[in-house]
Formats: structure tokens, C-alpha cells, sequence
């Protein structure tokens, strides 16, 4: 407990100093590593805590952006109400459509999301009216204060760390629990009186919101909403960050869109074969550690541990 | 002696096979009550009918005198009526305590609750019942590294922090070892006298049936044939029948 | 009436090319267990693949049937690799990882198929004989169209046949529902999977010559059939054989009227369906209700 504090403050002070210190170029990737903490999070939250695969993530994101940047250009609210408005429409969407999906297990459900998600793309593309269709929305400022990277940087890492808390909060808590039973014997939690589905929705729909308030965060940041927020690649990344952090643990959205962020911006400077790479650094991943780039360290700290006391690691 | 579970009728068939045949079953408040039967004869089956892991197709359930046929699962052990598996039915990557504790949040109806921590709640309740099974010592260790037996009594300490008035336990001693056998008849008269658990099960083993159950109901081939005192049902014929053979 | 004729005609022609694609999908998920999300990828590689053994084969006249025969050849070859490789190492794991694997082999099978053939559209020219159009009274059916339809039928048949009335197929058919029981009948249940998805492979193989005719051989024509591939898939029951050809029929022929009338919502219709089906029924219109992985 102690140390998970420590660990905190050490990593906060670590962001704010990088906040002052980057370049322009590396705070945009800094910034962009943050929003997709919450993108991975909430591929984690329902993965790696409760044990349903989510290919369809994206449509939350995109939600999220979308009920942004409507609320900015229709309904001209100010930008705080914005981004509760983008955050709230994602979490409205995952309600109805995670009313459908959770009824179904294993494969099914992650047919199902794949399936929503892609109706998604084809609502958002198609509405033209409303969404621009393929043009998507452009130009949308985040008020004057905000507009330096540098202060965008720090307003979306005071969301992010205030937003990682509450997940911090709620895989600790007996809510916490009850999905970790879930994912490890659904039928056993039904046995002991967990109302599995409800604590799926629930889940469900948190997770919803966590994409929503990432793509949320996104939409000021990239100055524009495209449907492809929505296409299943944009779902994949959140599944491909979620695995590559190591979705059970705590930091593992962390250090998934961290690493993920950061490798797309460094390798993209020699190469356009990102995909390649991505591709089989998650390959390697699933099939040799399990438990992610996390796992991976918690697993060679307890080796460690184990060689110091003297003993042979098992 | 208060009735704490009754079935009327109770009847499951499986396309042309009866598997339980109009079953009519009392189980005494605080009784140990052990249902016994040839291979097949439809012990378990019973017991998913009664905690509607399977859906009757005639006759009722009745516990506390309420009509719980076709309540699902989690109301029923919300209700007090909690069920131990046949197989070691556990959470195989979370921790002794946690699945415990989490029986006891269920219990508590804080199983939703997102508020709170749950390293600081109920911890007390939880390391109690780990003493009573005798698993405290391994209270960090996940569920898929405890041996067999250990298994069998974090599935029974997790059936117990459901705080249930009563407990039924399908084949509770199957593949332990025989002092692991006896150290759970002597928890389960344990549990009866001092947390007043009423405890209905199957077993194969007929010492275990003797040494603890008061009353014994015969199963054969789905229909219920004799029940009694262990005396009566060693001495009823039918039981002899069903078991030797008819001579 | 002409105009009813042609869209049946037109959706059929569709129908043939979702069931082609699928059928693969399908029939490993069945025989198997494994969803293989990569499998559009590999029918993506047979299209460019049968474009290259084009090129190579370009001053003969039969360069095309060649072609779609060096294809299939090299789609068996190419998936007896990625069954050594990769498919033989997942059957035993849970579903999670499965298509987490097969997901990320997504990303690498089209970014290979990028740096091998560039991102450009390629187009494979049609022989002589597809060029035509075949005229009845007032209704002109393109002849690639009416290839595509015939392969779509001969390669559902040629499954059938191999599938009901061959020992193998009783094999197949056997490991579906006892795959628990093949190791003590002294059938090699590895083998039997390597075969299967060598036949997925060169299915998709078929799918993707057949495409070339009618369109576009690029990246981006896996990611088009995918999610509503899935769909027929799943209308049809997952892992049902026959369940998918008649799913197939009945998106394609909504897919091709819903385009006349709602051409915005035509894909969303088979998705909502789709939908539908998942909630009401989600083993499928054909598929088994006890066969829930």
C-alpha cells in the first residue's frame, strides 16, 4: 500500500518534470501516451480484470470525441461541459450496447463488441448530416489557455492522474473483487450471490467511460474527430496496449500506452513498418509472458527478491 | 425441529431417463443429513435442482418455508443456502483470503460497492473463517498452487463466507486423504454446534456417513426408497436390496 | 422484373463471395475451436499471390487459370507453414489468447503483404472468356460475375462432398463432436488439425483468385469483408458449414436489395441482424445450442 504511494509520487513529480523539460515534439507524444492510459485502462478494466475480450473499444473513444466535438460545434456549451457531455455519451452507448453484449460469453461477446463497434463507424460515417461523415469535424480548439501544448500536456495529465486514481480505487475495491471472481469462475461467483451480469455491465460500462473520456481528451488535442476513431484498428489498439502493459496489473495501461506511444513515434522516424513491429511484439508477448511487459518485471523482481534471500526462484 | 428445506415432488428427466423421480425431502434446522446411493443414482442431480443449477421438470423447492424453485443462484445464496462442488469448483489465480473475503462482501452486499478498499473491510471475518478451516497459514498463497485437499476446504471456506443457514455439499470428501477426511467430518460437526449450520450431503464413503450424519436418505435410481436414523436405513431392506442385489 | 432478376443476381454473386471467404472461417471454427481473425489476411495474400503467378505466367493464355492454381497451391504450402509455426501451438490454449495470436498476425500478414507488393492497387486482367457479357432477353450478367458464382457453388460442393461423403469428412465430422475420443480411436487429432487448416488456407486461397476477377486486388479488401464475414459466420451459426452458405445467401441478397432502396444503411442492416441473432439466438440459425466455446 505504502509502496504503491511512493511509486505514485515518484512517477507524478517524474511527468510534471517531463511536462517542463520536453521538447515540443516529444510533449505531443507524451500528451498522446497519456490519453491512451485511459484508452488501455478501459481495454484492462474489462479484460484484465474481468476476463471479457473487448475488440470494441474504439466505438467509445470515438463516442466520447464525437459527443465532444458536437457539444463544441452544434451546441456551443463551454469546454468543460464538452468534455462531461463526450464523457456521458460514451457511457450512455456503453449501456445500451453493453446491455446486449454481456448477455453472450467467450467468443460471442467479443464477436458482439466487434460488431457494435463496427455499427459505430457505419452510424458516424453515414450520418453526414451530423457527423461530416468521412470529413469528420475539424478545428476544434480547446479554450485559449489550453491551446500551448505545454498547458494541454498538464491539464490532460491532471485528468489522467485524477481519472488512474478512481481506476486505482475501483480494482482495490470490493467491486474490484467481484470482477476478479468473475473473470477466474463466473459460476462460482454466481454461487456465492454475485449478480454476475449486473457486475459485468458495470463493468462494461465503466470501461465505456474511460474510452470515452480518452477520446474525449483526444478530440481537442488533434483538433479533429475522423469516424476512423471508431474502425476496428482503433479497437485494436486499445486491445494490443491493454496485453502489451499486462491488463491485470494496476500500472499495466500504463506502461502499455507508454510503450506503445512512444515506440510508434521513435520507430516511425526510419520506418512506416509499424504494424510489422507492433504485430509481433505483441505475438511474443502473448505467447512467451503472459502477464505483459508488467508481469514480466514483477516476475524478474521476485526472482531477484528470491536470489538476494538466497534462495533458488521457483 | 424447525424444517429448514423441503422439496415436493421433485422430479428432473433427461429426455427418455428419470433421473429424480417425485423426491419429497425434509432436512431438519441444524441436522446433518447425508443423502446416499449407487453410482447414478441421482445425488447429484438433486442437488443442482435444489440450488437451480438445473431447471425441475415437476415439484417444488422450499427453503425457510419460501418457494425458491427457479430463483437463480445468487438469490438463493443470498438466501442462506450455499452449495460446495463435487470438483473443486475455486478461483484459481486469486489468493486464499481474497476468494474468501469475497463470500463475505457478497454476503454484505458490498460486493458492488466501488467506494471502498477492500484491504480494509471485513478482514477480521475473513481471517476467522481461514482459522476455522484451517488454511490461515495460507492465506497468500493463489488457489491453483494449494494441494487437493487444501482445495476442498478453501471451496468450503468459500461456501462458508456466504454465512449460509445451510450447506450442501456434493461429495465433500472425494479423493482427500483419510486424515484429511476425518479432519473435515470433525469441522463439519464443528460448524454444526457452534455456527449452527445445517449441512446435507452426498457421500461415497459409508464410515463418513455413519460416524457423523443423523438421518440418511436412500437414493435409487432417482427415486427416494428409505430415509431414517442410520440404524433404520442399515437394517431396511430395500437398502439391502439396491446395494446386494436381490437374492 | 429485369431489375429484380439482376439484384438477385447481383446478391448472389456477393453471397458467393461472403460464403467463400467464410467457409474456411467457418470450418475451422468448427472442426477446431479456433477463430483465426487472420484469415482475411490470408485470403488478401492469395489475391496479390495470384496476381504475381500472373505476371510470371503474363504472354501464355492460359496465364489466369494458372494462376488461380499456383495460388491455391501456394495458400496449402504457405498455411502448412503457419500451422508449424504458430496454429499448432494454440489449440491447446484458452480463447483469449487464441485470438489475441491470431489478431496480432493481422498486423503482421498485411504489413508483409505491403513490403512485398507496395501499397498500390494491382489489377489482374481478366482472360478472354470472363470479358464477356451473357445476355438473357434484357438482362446482361457480366461473365466475371457469373465465374465468381460458379466457384462460390463448386467449391461449396467440393467441401460438402469431401465433408459428408468421405472418410475423411467422417473424420472431420468426428472431431467436432468427440474430440476427446480421437486419440483413443488411433486417429492423429494433429494431423487432422494441420489438414483442416491447410484446407482453410487453400479456401481462402479460392476466395481470393475469385476476387481478383470483380475487383481490386489492395490492402484494404480484407478489412472491407471482415467484420461482415463475422457476421454471416455468426448468422449461420459458428462452425456450422451448412449454416454458412445459408446465411450467406440471405446477406447477400439483403446486402444487394438494401442498396437499391437504403444504400447508407445496407451494411448496417446485415449488422443489425447480425445483432439480432447474437441475442436471440446465439448459436446461429444452423449452429448446435450446446456448442457454446
Amino acid at each position: 500500500m505504502k509502496r504503491t504511494w511512493q511509486v505514485a509520487s515518484a512517477g507524478a513529480v517524474l511527468l510534471i518534470m517531463l511536462g517542463f523539460a520536453l521538447g515540443e515534439f516529444w510533449l505531443k507524444v507524451a500528451t498522446e501516451a497519456l490519453i491512451m492510459v485511459l484508452l488501455a485502462a478501459s481495454f484492462s478494466l474489462l479484460y484484465g480484470q474481468t476476463g471479457l475480450l473487448s475488440f470494441g473499444q474504439g466505438a467509445y473513444f470515438a463516442l466520447g470525441a464525437y459527443g465532444f466535438a458536437l457539444s463544441l460545434t452544434k451546441l456551443e456549451v463551454p469546454f468543460l461541459l464538452c468534455l462531461v457531455i463526450g464523457v456521458l455519451s460514451a457511457g450512455l452507448w456503453a449501456w445500451i450496447t453493453g446491455y446486449l453484449c454481456v448477455r453472450l460469453a467467450g467468443i460471442y461477446f467479443a464477436i458482439m463488441t466487434v460488431v457494435v463497434a463496427q455499427s459505430t463507424f457505419y452510424i458516424i460515417f453515414q450520418w453526414y448530416s451530423l457527423t461530416g461523415g468521412d470529413n469528420g469535424i475539424q478545428g476544434l480548439l480547446p479554450p485559449e489557455v489550453l491551446q500551448d501544448p505545454r498547458a494541454y500536456y498538464f491539464f490532460v495529465l491532471a485528468v489522467v492522474a485524477i481519472a488512474y486514481y478512481v481506476y486505482h480505487r475501483l480494482i482495490t475495491s470490493p467491486f474490484g473483487l467481484s470482477l476478479r471472481s468473475i473473470r477466474e469462475n463466473s459460476v462460482r461467483a454466481g454461487f456465492v450471490g454475485i449478480n454476475v451480469r449486473r457486475r459485468m455491465l458495470q463493468a462494461f460500462i465503466l470501461s465505456g467511460v474511460f474510452a470515452g473520456l480518452s477520446g474525449v481528451l483526444a478530440a481537442p488535442f488533434t483538433r479533429t474527430v475522423v469516424p476512423q476513431m471508431a474502425d476496428w484498428m482503433a479497437s485494436g489498439k486499445a486491445v494490443f496496449m491493454g496485453i502489451l502493459g499486462g491488463p491485470a496489473y494496476l500500472i499495466g495501461p500504463l506502461v502499455g500506452a507508454s510503450v506503445w506511444v512512444f515506440l510508434d513515434a521513435f520507430v516511425s522516424g526510419f520506418t512506416v513498418h509499424w504494424p510489422l513491429i507492433i504485430g509481433l511484439l505483441v505475438f511474443l508477448v502473448v505467447f512467451f509472458v503472459p502477464g505483459g511487459l508488467t508481469g514480466l518485471l514483477a516476475s524478474l523482481a521476485a526472482r531477484k527478491r528470491a536470489y538476494d534471500q538466497g534462495r533458488p526462484s521457483t | 425441529m424447525t424444517e429448514i428445506l423441503r422439496t415436493d415432488n421433485l422430479t428432473k428427466r433427461f429426455g427418455g431417463v428419470t433421473a429424480v423421480s417425485a423426491v419429497d425431502l425434509r432436512v431438519n434446522h441444524k441436522e446433518i443429513c447425508a443423502v446416499i446411493g449407487p453410482n447414478g443414482a441421482g445425488k447429484s442431480t438433486l442437488f443442482n435442482l435444489i440450488t437451480h443449477f438445473l431447471e425441475p421438470t415437476a415439484g417444488r423447492v422450499y427453503f425457510q418455508g419460501e418457494d425458491i424453485t427457479g430463483v437463480p443462484a445468487h438469490t438463493i445464496c443470498r438466501k442462506g443456502l450455499a452449495k460446495s462442488f463435487q470438483l473443486t469448483n475455486i478461483y484459481p489465480r486469486l489468493t486464499v483470503f481474497d476468494s474468501v473475503q469475497m463470500s463475505l462482501f457478497s454476503k454484505a452486499g458490498l460486493d458492488g460497492n466501488m467506494f471502498r478498499s477492500s484491504s480494509l473491510v471485513m478482514r477480521e471475518e475473513t481471517e476467522r473463517i481461514l482459522h476455522m478451516v484451517g488454511l490461515a497459514s495460507q492465506a497468500e498463497v493463489t488457489g491453483e498452487l494449494l494441494s487437493h485437499g487444501d482445495k476442498k476446504r478453501l471451496e468450503l471456506a468459500i461456501s462458508l463466507g456466504t454465512r449460509p443457514k445451510m450447506l450442501l455439499m456434493d461429495e465433500p470428501t472425494a479423493g482427500m486423504a483419510p486424515d484429511e477426511t476425518w479432519a473435515l467430518v470433525e469441522l463439519m460437526d464443528k460448524l454444526r454446534n457452534e455456527e449452527g449450520l445445517t449441512v446435507l450431503f452426498t457421500e461415497h464413503d459409508m464410515d463418513v456417513v455413519f460416524d457423523i450424519a443423523e438421518r440418511l436418505v436412500v437414493l435409487h435410481q432417482g427415486i427416494k426408497i428409505c430415509e431414517g436414523s442410520p440404524e433404520e436405513v442399515q437394517t431396511d431392506e430395500r437398502v439391502r436390496e439396491c446395494y446386494l442385489g436381490t437374492s | 422484373m429485369d431489375l429484380f432478376i439482376n439484384q438477385v443476381f447481383s446478391g448472389l454473386v456477393r453471397a458467393s463471395l461472403y460464403f467463400l471467404v467464410t467457409s474456411g472461417l467457418t470450418l475451422l471454427f468448427g472442426v477446431v475451436g479456433t477463430l483465426n481473425m487472420a484469415h482475411f489476411s490470408l485470403y488478401m495474400i492469395a489475391s496479390y499471390l495470384t496476381w504475381t503467378f500472373h505476371q510470371v505466367l503474363v504472354d501464355y493464355s492460359f496465364s489466369f487459370w494458372a494462376a488461380f492454381v499456383c495460388a491455391g497451391l501456394a495458400m496449402a504450402v504457405l498455411g502448412l507453414i503457419i500451422e508449424r509455426l504458430v496454429m499448432r501451438h494454440l489449440y491447446d490454449r484458452e480463447l483469449g489468447e487464441q485470438l489475441l495470436i491470431t489478431f496480432a498476425m493481422v498486423y503482421i500478414l498485411d504489413d508483409l503483404t505491403k513490403l512485398v507488393w507496395g501499397s498500390n492497387p494491382l489489377f489482374v486482367p481478366r482472360p478472354e472468356i470472363l470479358t464477356n457479357i451473357v445476355s438473357f432477353g434484357n438482362i446482361n450478367l457480366p461473365a466475371a460475375d457469373i465465374f465468381v458464382l460458379l466457384v462460390g457453388l463448386l467449391s461449396g460442393a467440393a467441401t460438402w462432398y469431401l465433408l459428408s461423403q468421405t472418410s475423411t469428412g467422417r473424420i472431420l465430422r468426428a472431431a467436432y463432436s468427440h474430440k476427446e475420443m480421437l486419440p483413443a480411436l488411433g486417429i492423429p487429432i494433429h494431423r487432422t488439425y494441420m489438414g483442416i487448416f491447410v484446407f482453410s488456407c487453400v479456401l481462402a486461397g479460392v476466395a481470393g483468385s475469385a476476387w481478383t476477377m470483380v475487383g481490386v486486388v489492395d490492402l484494404g479488401q480484407a478489412h472491407s469483408l471482415l467484420i461482415e464475414s463475422f457476421c454471416v459466420m455468426v448468422i449461420g451459426g459458428m462452425g456450422s458449414f451448412a449454416g454458412t452458405a445459408l446465411s450467406a445467401v440471405i446477406c447477400g441478397l439483403t446486402y444487394s436489395f438494401a442498396i437499391l432502396y437504403v444504400p447508407k444503411l445496407a451494411t448496417l442492416l446485415i449488422f443489425v441482424l447480425t445483432g439480432l441473432i447474437l441475442v436471440v439466438r446465439p448459436w446461429g440459425l444452423m449452429g448446435q445450442a450446446g456448442r457454446l466455446h
